[in-house]
């Protein structure tokens, strides 16, 4: 098969599995029904990973597909196009959505209409990727944004549905501001494909250019809340702790990336993207601070690991900022766009294997509260658990989270670090560094022996497809770092097409700087030595974190939108 | 084409105060929905700048309007449907689980629950 219809697989594919699955719920038994879920496994998932493997040479030699869905005219079909960002993102996407369908095969949630949403959103991350039309990327995001609500709604428990509903309510109206953001381009430039915008926007003046800027605010922020960047968090904490862990694992590692990067197309051709370069990487870094200095007062498990996603993201978005205000087309920037979506795999594989674990071991436990929960490795044992997998995969999850050799995390974050060094923002990151391994810590403490005897949930069970889904994410990051150079070779150079760059490639060793590592965790001790005494906890207590209301929610994405517009037009 | 776009403004205002400052749930999906219908207008008055006939090829139909906007809002409306759908449901199961419609009270209720 040829590149051309190759490509669309994987948005073709899960949506037929998403189909067969639904006609089976209606028309077939129990046994049928479990048949073609992994029937819909076989097609939605490990089909389209064949299919990237088939296509590899292809990016490799920097070939790019653009092509309007059902040979429309070019001014009126949907645009897609394949190159090496789009295999990438899709690539991300089943690294960790293959753990984590076997994971939820045994843990739940169990209802049918779970895997056909699950597809569903399978196909909607692909077309995000692919799309280069600004009506369609509206149409994925919103296809990406329903099935998120499903997913974290699909939790026994009823506050799933109020998270669930204040993320659809914030989220839709945002999307509302996307769409007349999509208006105001539209009125100006007459079309909605990203080239013919481009072309019509480098022509403008006057009046016109304001509004053409403003739109493209809208359109910015609205799709960066879907990131959860400073100050458009609020929503992330209650979604992605209060869903099933499977979802979580999903939600937290990859579908907050893929907005952002789907975004680049958009920013790559745009006069002024210098500046919101330059704003996004100091909202990245302001993120990364706010986001772990929450984390660092989080008594409840999954909402610390919540907030370390805002954190992490943090130094994606810091650096993906920099690449944008530095120029994608130079090779500095072509560098740090790589080394952004690098970090961006780095965490994914990371956290999904956090929230699996963790959820894991705190339902055994049968409590989430990092003061209470003690003692899961004999929990676990009497669940069913003779050699400690949970444990040690916890453990090389938080290796790669806190940057410690020899995980992917380690040569990723150390890599980005010395790359966005010239900046100021990154001593936001560095910092975030030492606060990570402080607040990490903190989960680590429920593995240590309980003095109390053991409240185990008997219905917990720790299946073998969890431990199957486990070990594929522990492999990854720990092959990750083995194989580092090679890995970031092949990104970077996948990715220069994007720019004219020839994708120049860094001299850098991670293992170079492993006394800069050696401080981090010095100064890491020194700040849990602090959190223990009383005057700074009295200090910190405003900290500790509260729900959010509309209201704050608001006020954030009003501040987002002011702060980009000011910076863009003056 | 001054006062429809005032209106629009208006409707599209009334949706969002409805959003922030409502407590009621059901109130916060009207206002949604209110805020969607005012972005489509807005497309459709856009659309109809350059003529006012519907754009469908026929003979003696020479000023129709720009067939692109009405093609894009009919998406958007499916995926209001969908979203108000969704959001009603989850409305369903907060009353069922809290016994109210008020957030501040469901928000209240389910804080325990974790």
């Amino acid at each position: 098969m040829s590149i051309d219809t190759l490509f669309l697989a994987p948005i073709y594919l899960p949506l037929l599995a998403a189909s067969l699955i639904l006609a089976a719920k209606a028309f077939a038994g129990e046994t049928v029904r479990k048949a073609f879920e992994l029937l819909g496994f076989l097609i939605g998932l490990v089909l389209p990973a064949f299919a990237l493997f088939a296509l590899r040479g292809a990016v490799w030699d920097h070939q790019s597909v653009e092509t309007v869905i059902g040979a429309w005219e070019t001014s009126l079909g949907i645009h897609y196009h394949f190159d090496g960002l789009s295999y990438l993102l899709i690539a991300l996407h089943l690294l960790v959505s293959i753990p984590v369908w076997l994971y939820s095969r045994h843990a739940g949630p169990k209802q049918n209409t779970f895997s056909v949403v699950f597809f569903v959103q399978c196909a909607a991350v692909a077309a995000t990727s692919l799309t280069a039309d600004l009506f369609n990327l509206f149409v994925c995001l919103e296809v990406m944004g329903i099935t998120s609500y499903v997913l974290v709604a699909s939790s026994e428990k009823d506050s799933s549905a109020l998270a669930s509903f204040n993320y659809l309510i914030f989220s839709a109206t945002a999307m509302v501001f996307f769409l007349l953001g999509a208006f105001g381009l539209y009125r100006i430039t007459g079309s909605l494909s990203y080239e013919a915008i481009a072309e019509a926007k480098n022509n403008l003046g006057g009046n016109d250019l304001v509004l053409a800027q403003l739109s493209l605010v809208l359109i910015v922020i609205s799709t960066l809340l879907r990131s959860a960047v400073f100050p458009l968090h609020g929503w992330l904490v209650g979604a992605h702790s209060k869903a099933p862990h499977a979802v979580s694992a999903l939600l937290s590692g990859v579908l907050i990336k893929i907005p952002l990067f789907a975004l680049i197309r958009l920013l790559l051709l745009v006069v002024g993207s210098q500046r919101i370069g330059f704003t996004m990487a100091w909202a990245g870094g302001i993120s990364s601070v706010v986001g772990i200095l929450l984390a660092l007062f989080e008594h409840q498990a999954k909402r610390l690991l919540a907030y370390s996603s805002i954190s992490q993201i943090g130094y994606v978005v810091c650096t993906y900022g920099l690449a944008v205000k530095t120029g994608i087309e130079t090779e500095k920037g072509a560098l740090l766009l790589g080394i952004a979506l690098l970090y961006g795999f780095c965490h994914a594989l990371s956290k999904s294997l956090l929230f699996l674990t963790v959820g894991t071991t705190t339902d055994v436990l049968g409590t989430k509260d990092l003061n209470k929960a003690r003692g899961a490795i004999a929990a676990l044992r009497q669940r069913g658990e003779r050699i400690p997998l949970t444990f040690i995969c916890f453990i090389i999850a938080t290796l790669s989270m806190t940057a410690m050799p020899p995980t992917i995390g380690f040569m990723g974050k150390n890599t980005l670090l010395y790359l966005a060094k010239d900046h100021a923002s990154v001593h936001l990151l560095s910092i975030t560094s030492a606060l990570t391994i402080v607040a990490y810590s903190k989960l680590a403490l429920m593995f240590l022996p309980s003095k109390k005897a053991l409240a185990v949930d008997e219905s917990c069970v720790v299946s073998k497809t969890m431990k199957l889904s486990y070990a594929l994410l522990a492999l990854m990051i720990l092959a990750g770092g083995f194989f580092y150079e090679r890995i970031q070779r092949f990104l970077v150079h996948i990715l220069s097409p994007l720019s004219e760059a020839k994708g120049g490639y860094i001299a850098y060793y991670a293992y170079q700087d492993l006394g800069k590592t050696l401080v981090t965790v010095g100064l890491a001790f020194i700040c849990i030595v602090l959190t223990r005494t009383a005057w700074v906890r009295k200090l910190t207590r405003p900290l500790s974190s509260k729900e959010v209301g509309f209201a704050d929610l608001f006020f954030g994405y009003a501040l987002a939108i002011g702060f980009m517009a000011a910076n863009l037009l003056w | 084409m001054i006062i429809e776009r005032i209106l629009i403004f208006l409707l599209f205002l009334i949706g969002f105060s409805a959003i922030v400052a409502m407590r009621n749930i059901i109130k916060k999906i009207f206002g949604l929905n209110l805020m969607n219908a005012a972005v489509v207008l807005l497309f459709i008055l856009e659309g109809s700048r350059i003529g006012s006939q519907a754009p469908i090829l026929d003979d003696g139909i020479i000023h129709m309007v720009d067939p692109i906007p009405q093609a894009l809002m009919l998406t958007a409306i499916v995926i209001g449907v969908c979203v108000s759908a969704l959001s009603l449901a989850l409305a369903v199961r907060l009353y069922q689980a809290t016994g109210s419609l008020d957030i501040d009270v469901i928000t209240k209720r389910l804080a325990d629950e974790h």
